[in-house]
């Protein structure tokens, strides 16, 4: 596939933190790239240096395979923005933000259209500051995608956003990528890049840990399921089960043989006299990637 | 250019959708206008302190009673009024001058036969001319004549209480100066329009850019294809375009309350020119701050000590010293001293435009330092 984005040793350091460490990663042309990670990890300063907000200390991009000093205005035409925080003159309704940002490129889509198609109409006299969360991110999102561009920033999308609210706007993002356009998005939620990333960078401490598919990295895990349970008895449970770990109070153990590992867990309960709670089998995610890894959970 | 044009259109409508921009920019300076000219426009200039200046011409050597009573009168006027003199002066020199020079508020001309006040006072007979009173329009030489006709009604009295029919006519002689024709409104409208600068270049400048940054608005339009420039051109041409709007309203004002000289090209001129270093002075403060917490506090103080210590409402030359150096140092203090200047069509002095182009200069440095530094790295 056609590479559209390309960044080789990117670094970005302010005096004596190193924000983004030598990270080097690809974008293909129509797919969407997910760049997971804890809060601090070097995300959304990778993605807003490809947004030409911030110039990097060192390393090198590639735009539609040509290298680039500076992202250009001609870059920007091509480019949709999302940025972490909804920055909008709250004083302006949908309507006006919408046409205000249209005015800045020279190619855009119809405001109508794209208030029809983020369920906007109702709220297209709306000022700003009188917006739902929800309703704000559709805002933001439509306005990302004002100027048709061939690739779309979204810097964590859904955060603080309720179930329904973010599974509506994950359609949304998905019918974006029908349309051909290349996504590339932040976010701290595995489930998110899980259901919507073709490939998944996963950063911490501004590098890139881990890299590849959902499958790839999984299957990186030499496991195939997780038995995860909750009980009272908490001091000797390493002692029972020394593979064990402890997650949010929750108990969870990676296993290649699940029926051998749930007949212990039924054996010791019996003989020590344990209460087992809410036991039940997961398949491995990359919350357990993160956790392999880097030893923290991606939450922490 | 249709970009800026855009961009522009956006900032003046999220300005005029803010009520209080609305009502410090367009509404309030033309209020004030209007207040100050109802309120004070039909007194003479205010003084805060009585002083009185009077010049004695005696064309004769007072002798007898009536050097006794006049004596007595004046010496009683100066032990009541400390901070006013009363000198005699040489017959000879030429009284309208002394007027016209502003060397005295108020002189007083005896004639050469106010002795025969003696005799009338034991006879009847004999007669006296008028006693001259020459003052210039002026509030403050007003002030003094009419306190002094006081004092001759009083002498009258005096005379009169002692049962002589005598009456010492005084007549007034009012001395055009340069500065005759006085007219608070003409004084007051350079100060409106400096206070409208101000309100624009302190407030609204620095207080939206602020929060454009702040509230990341700046970032988000610079992830757009607009370069910074155009970001900042269309900053600056809502801001002013309001401050039109706002200079239109007091201009209409002005118009109509008879304000003469408004539409003179040189003052026109200067406005634009100060205009400049309002908006310098106002990127200043901008440069300094990235919170709107703060330069909202900032804002405020700096445009009360910047109004209120300039002379824009009342005269600043006798402030105590402790605050005396911020007039000094005040672009706002030349600026409404230049406009007034023209207005009365004198001539500018150096400091008026000296001292604002250097506010200017420090402003368009530090401005374009931090705005570079914001634009390069957000």
């Amino acid at each position: 596939m056609e590479k559209i984005i390309e960044i080789k040793n990117l670094k970005k350091y302010y005096k004596n933190v190193k924000a983004v460490d030598d990270v080097s990663l690809t974008v293909e042309k129509g797919n969407i790239v997910a760049i997971l990670g804890p809060n601090g990890a070097g995300k959304t300063t990778t993605v807003e240096t490809l947004e030409g907000l911030r110039e990097a200390t060192a390393g090198d991009i590639y735009y539609f395979n040509k290298k680039v000093k500076k992202i250009d205005q001609e870059i920007k035409e091509k480019i949709g923005v999302q940025l972490q925080s909804n920055s909008f003159f709250e004083n302006l309704t949908v309507k006006e933000i919408i046409k205000a940002f249209a005015g800045l490129y020279k190619k855009s889509v119809p405001v109508s259209s794209l208030l029809e198609r983020f369920k906007l109409e109702e709220k297209k006299n709306s000022k700003i500051k009188n917006l739902s969360g929800g309703q704000l991110q559709r805002v933001a999102l439509a306005v990302s995608v004002v100027n048709d561009p061939e690739i779309v920033f979204l810097d964590e999308p859904t955060t603080g956003l309720d179930p329904q609210a973010r599974r509506n706007l994950w359609e949304e993002i998905e019918k974006l990528k029908d349309e051909g356009k290349t996504i590339i998005l932040t976010t701290h939620y595995m489930e998110e890049a899980e259901k919507l990333a073709d490939k998944i960078y996963i950063f911490d401490m501004g590098k890139v840990i881990a890299e590849g598919t959902l499958d790839s990295l999984i299957n990186s895990l030499d496991m195939s399921s997780v038995i995860q349970f909750e009980t009272e008895e908490k001091n000797n449970l390493k002692e029972y089960f020394p593979e064990v770990i402890i997650i949010d109070n929750k108990y969870e153990i990676e296993t290649n043989n699940v029926e051998k590992n749930l007949i212990k867990i039924m054996e010791i309960s019996k003989e020590k006299d344990l209460r087992i709670n809410n036991i039940f089998i997961r398949k491995p995610n990359l919350e357990d990637v993160f956790l392999h890894l880097t030893g923290r959970s991606l939450r922490e | 250019m249709n970009k800026i044009i855009n961009l522009t259109k956006t900032l003046t409508k999220n300005l005029f959708r803010q009520p209080e921009i609305v009502f410090f920019t367009l509404i309030f300076p033309a209020a004030m206008l209007m207040f100050f000219i109802y309120v004070f426009g039909g007194l003479y200039e205010g003084e805060s302190n009585i002083q009185v200046n009077v010049g004695v011409v005696y064309q004769e050597e007072l002798n007898g009673f009536t050097e006794q009573i006049f004596d007595n009168v004046f010496s009683g006027f100066k032990e009541n009024m400390k901070n006013s003199k009363i000198d005699v002066l040489d017959p000879k020199e030429n009284i309208e001058q002394i007027i016209r020079n502003e060397d005295y508020d108020l002189v007083i001309e005896f004639p050469s036969n106010i002795n025969n006040l003696n005799l009338k006072m034991m006879t009847g007979l004999s007669s006296i001319d008028e006693i001259k009173f020459y003052h210039s329009p002026k509030s403050q030489s007003i002030l003094s004549r009419d306190i002094m006709s006081s004092v001759f009604e009083q002498i009258n009295l005096m005379i009169n209480s002692k049962g002589e029919e005598i009456d010492l006519v005084t007549n007034y002689k009012n001395i055009n100066t340069e500065n005759d024709d006085f007219n608070y409104n003409q004084f007051i409208f350079p100060g409106i329009i400096v206070m409208a600068i101000f309100t624009a270049s302190i407030f609204n400048l620095p207080i939206s850019y602020v929060s454009d940054i702040e509230t990341k608005i700046i970032k988000r339009i610079k992830s757009t294809p607009i370069k910074g420039y155009q970001y900042f051109l269309s900053l600056l041409i809502s801001n002013l375009f309001i401050l039109f709007l706002a200079f239109i309203i007091i201009y209409f004002v002005g118009y109509f309350n008879g304000i003469e000289n408004i539409f003179n090209i040189n003052f026109m001129m200067l406005i634009i020119y100060y205009l400049i270093c309002g908006i310098s002075f106002g990127l200043l403060i901008a440069s300094f701050f990235k919170k709107m917490a703060s330069v909202s506090v900032f804002s405020n103080i700096i445009y009360f000590l910047t109004i209120f210590l300039s002379g824009l409402y009342f005269p600043v030359k006798d402030v105590p010293w402790v605050i005396r150096w911020f007039v000094y140092f005040n672009p706002g203090t030349y600026m409404v001293d230049g406009l007034r200047n023209v207005l009365d069509n004198n001539l500018v002095n150096f400091n008026q435009i000296f001292i604002p182009l250097i506010w200017t200069i420090l402003g368009i440095t530090f401005f374009s330092v931090s705005y570079r530094r914001l634009i390069k790295d957000e």
